[in-house]
């Protein structure tokens, strides 16, 4: 690993959701570097009108359903 | 590239956190003036990138010239997907790449990167012990 690869690592220093997110299944959320939900939204126009005002970055996610294992693989 | 597995919790609070291989990608609009950064789940398995269909329509991307194919998994049930190649970035590299998504309507997810376009493109490891990611350009 190069010393600029091992700065990029450190920067991205999201290692888990909030708790929050167990009340936002089927959400889109947009979740701040700490992992922090900042807004949420049923659809993802209403939470991208939101963030645009934002003056921070934010990654979007919608929260998948919880209980239920995901098996995601295609054939 | 490294990143760190994230963690995402269970319904039960008692049970242990998931950690999932998501990482952030920057989705490109067809234009490159407009993008959204999200976070995308890891899949070796899938044959191709599935994206939820809100992405394309936020971003404007025109999947009326987009072909539909089917996608199936272990269920075997059928998936009807928009496929439209389009420009993804990985948050904070500088290279930016085409890589073909389905775009499929009402699904419960954000983004499914597989084999064409992004596994084929960069060697990936999966460290499930030290929850760590490494992503190395071909």
């Amino acid at each position: 690993m190069t010393v600029g690869q091992e700065k990029w690592y450190n920067l991205f220093t999201m290692i888990q959701l909030s708790e929050e997110i167990r009340q936002l299944e089927d959400k889109w959320v947009a979740i701040d570097e700490n992992g922090n939900v900042v807004e949420y939204a049923e659809d993802l126009q209403t939470l991208n009108d939101e963030i645009s005002k934002l003056s921070y970055r934010v990654f979007i996610f919608k929260v998948p359903k919880l209980d239920i294992n995901f098996v995601p693989t295609t054939l | 590239m490294k990143f760190p597995y994230i963690k995402v919790p269970t319904s039960d609070p008692v049970k242990p956190w998931k950690p999932l291989p998501l990482i952030p990608i920057r989705v490109f609009d067809e234009t490159g003036d407009s993008s959204l950064e999200i976070l995308a789940l890891l899949d070796s398995g899938a044959d191709k990138s599935l994206f939820n269909a809100e992405i394309a329509k936020v971003l404007k991307i025109d999947l009326s010239t987009a072909s539909e194919e089917n996608f199936t998994g272990i269920e075997g049930g059928v998936l009807k997907a928009k496929v439209k190649t389009i420009h993804l970035q990985m948050v904070r590299d500088t290279e930016i790449f085409e890589v073909p998504v389905g775009f499929i309507e009402n699904v419960g997810f954000s983004a499914i990167l597989g084999q064409e376009g992004f596994f084929d493109k960069f060697s990936i490891t999966f460290n499930r012990e030290k929850l760590e990611i490494e992503i190395k350009k071909v």
